[in-house]
């Protein structure tokens, strides 16, 4: 699928022709595809699931659960019912902290996270234990992972870390990160924060080696208010469900419950099942593309907008700032997977994401006079307030792309800041 | 674009009675930690009337302007007078539309300036 077409296939741009959407990192936009399919299930198929025995309510169940066969081939996870429908990435996290770490983490236990995550994979922990022990961001935006092993103790019982930077747009080196703390204690388990990861690029949770993955529909062309928790079957068996009520139990009794089994344990109340079909259509857009092709276009995306926006006088730029050639056995490949077969300039451990300050502009002005340009970006600290600090400055403004933008989006920002600088510099 | 009208860009890059003054009645400096806004205000009274305000802010061109003019707006004012003033009288006198976003830049420094004067 071309480019261009692509793009046609998003009603909001023909409704908002001048739109220069970069704020794909806070949600994507939705293809006619998937809001068609919402519309169609509400219009001609609505019912609920896992109840009615009539044709209309075994349809409905047997779509959502089709979804379900379809996001465990989506991320490869060897059985469905390690798939949890949750509200968001934010509630998968919880659901974790909740179910799994009040019965297994103790007040002596540790938790590692990396100074780098999201509010959401790090105040769930700090709420559970205040033993928490930071993976330090080194001035290039990379983890320094030579800290893993001293970080690391027998009382560490679980390392929550992001796929890829919400701010820096680093792409952590999952597999060989979790290779190494499994090989320093084979008991901690690990969470993955895919949110940024599961959209843009083949995320396998066999081949990454965690334990948990937690990601959004809406981040994935999917709608608002569903989400993703992919977790051991045996992990997951022996986690206690923490929503209780409806569908989530196998018998009720007047004294007690017996819960379910999984994954419906830990989906009580009717669960968002409009939402959850609009996922399903969201990964069939994304397979018809192909994730491998999404991940090298917007790869090269990245390393043409990382070059644009260095050449801009008086520009800060956060993270890894390396442009690498690709030759066909490069990194690169190996995250795309795809043979390019010829030399591509790509941006070393990013993908998608740059945020930045232009020096003497506040990064709210910044994004208000790109905003009346209609370019959409984020100003603030992109809900990691830790990183930030660590960045020594309050808020930046970050662009961040998806398989919509093109080079002439990233023309039109990097010209939408000389405007900034033309108006808010002090030129008198 | 009316948010950084002429005005409001003369007071961001001018700031009218920046500073800090001594020997004051009242001194606080607040901040919006979700943008990293920070105005600290010193306050002298002569009586029930405010008699001069000077202030240090770290911000986006709203909050600064904002602070400028309000410096300006308060002087000579009784107490009870600014203790009054809400979002309206802030928006009245930056004179441009603010959005739900940009409120609370707008507003940051009367903020400081009433819990200044509470003290």
């Amino acid at each position: 699928m071309q480019l261009k077409t692509i793009k046609t296939q998003f009603p909001i741009f023909k409704h908002q022709p001048r739109l220069v959407y970069l704020d794909n990192a806070a949600t994507s936009q939705k293809p006619a595809m998937v809001i068609n399919r919402i519309k169609d299930f509400y219009e001609k198929e609505n019912a609920a699931v896992h109840r009615g025995i009539y044709p209309l309510s075994e349809n409905a169940t047997a779509e959502f659960e089709a979804v379900r066969d379809k996001v465990a081939r989506f991320i490869g996870a060897e059985t469905s019912k390690e798939i949890i429908f949750t509200s968001g990435t934010t509630e998968s996290i919880n659901l974790v902290a909740s179910g799994w770490g009040r019965k297994n983490i103790g007040p002596e236990d540790e938790i590692v996270v990396t100074e780098m995550e999201h509010h959401a994979n790090f105040v769930p922990w700090q709420e559970l234990n205040s033993n928490l022990k930071f993976i330090p961001v080194d001035d290039n935006g990379q983890l320094q992972l030579d800290q893993l092993a001293k970080l690391l103790t027998k009382k560490t019982k679980l390392v929550a870390l992001t796929y890829i930077s919400n701010v820096l747009g680093t792409i952590n080196p999952v597999r060989e990160i979790i290779n190494q703390i499994k090989r320093i204690n084979p008991k901690c388990l690990v969470l993955v924060d895919g949110a940024q990861a599961v959209p843009h690029l083949p995320v396998n949770v066999q081949e990454l080696g965690c334990d948990f993955l937690a990601f959004s529909a809406h981040k994935m062309l999917g709608p608002t208010g569903v989400g993703v928790l992919w977790g051991r079957a045996e992990i997951l068996e022996a986690m206690e469900p923490v929503k209780f009520g409806g569908g989530m139990i196998s018998r009720v009794e007047r004294g007690r419950a017996i819960w379910a089994s999984v994954p419906a344990k830990f989906e009580g109340g009717t669960p968002n099942i409009a939402g959850v079909i609009g996922l399903g259509a969201a990964i069939d857009f994304l397979n018809n593309v192909g994730l491998a092709n999404i991940c090298q276009q917007e790869a090269q995306l990245t390393a043409y907008a990382l070059e644009k926006l260095q050449a801009i006088d008086g520009i800060v730029i956060y993270g890894s700032q390396e442009l690498e050639s690709c030759g066909c056995k490069c990194g690169r490949c190996q995250i795309c997977k795809l043979e390019c077969g010829r030399e591509l300039k790509l941006c070393k451990n990013r993908l998608g994401i740059i945020s930045f300050n232009i020096k003497g502009i506040h990064a709210h002005d910044v994004a208000q006079v790109l905003g009346d340009a209609g370019i959409a970006v984020r100003a603030g600290h992109h809900c990691a307030m830790p990183l930030h600090q660590q960045l020594g400055v309050p808020a930046s403004v970050r662009m961040s792309m998806y398989l919509y933008n093109s080079r002439e989006d990233v023309d039109l920002l990097a010209e939408g800041i000389g405007k900034v600088q033309k108006v808010l510099k002090n030129n008198q | 674009m009316n948010l950084y009208r002429q005005n409001i860009l003369d007071h961001y890059h001018h700031p009218r009675n920046a500073g800090e003054l001594k020997d004051v009645d009242c001194k606080i400096s607040l901040d919006n930690p979700l943008c990293g806004d920070l105005i600290a205000v010193t306050v002298k009274l002569s009586g029930d009337q405010i008699k001069a305000i000077k202030y240090q802010a770290i911000g986006c061109a709203v909050s600064i302007a904002a602070m400028s003019m309000l410096s300006e707006k308060a002087k000579d004012q009784s107490v009870a007078e600014v203790q009054s003033w809400g979002e309206k009288e802030i928006l009245e006198m930056l004179g441009i539309e603010v959005s739900a976003t940009r409120l609370k830049c707008a507003m940051l420094g009367l903020r400081t300036l009433q819990k200044c004067l509470n003290k």
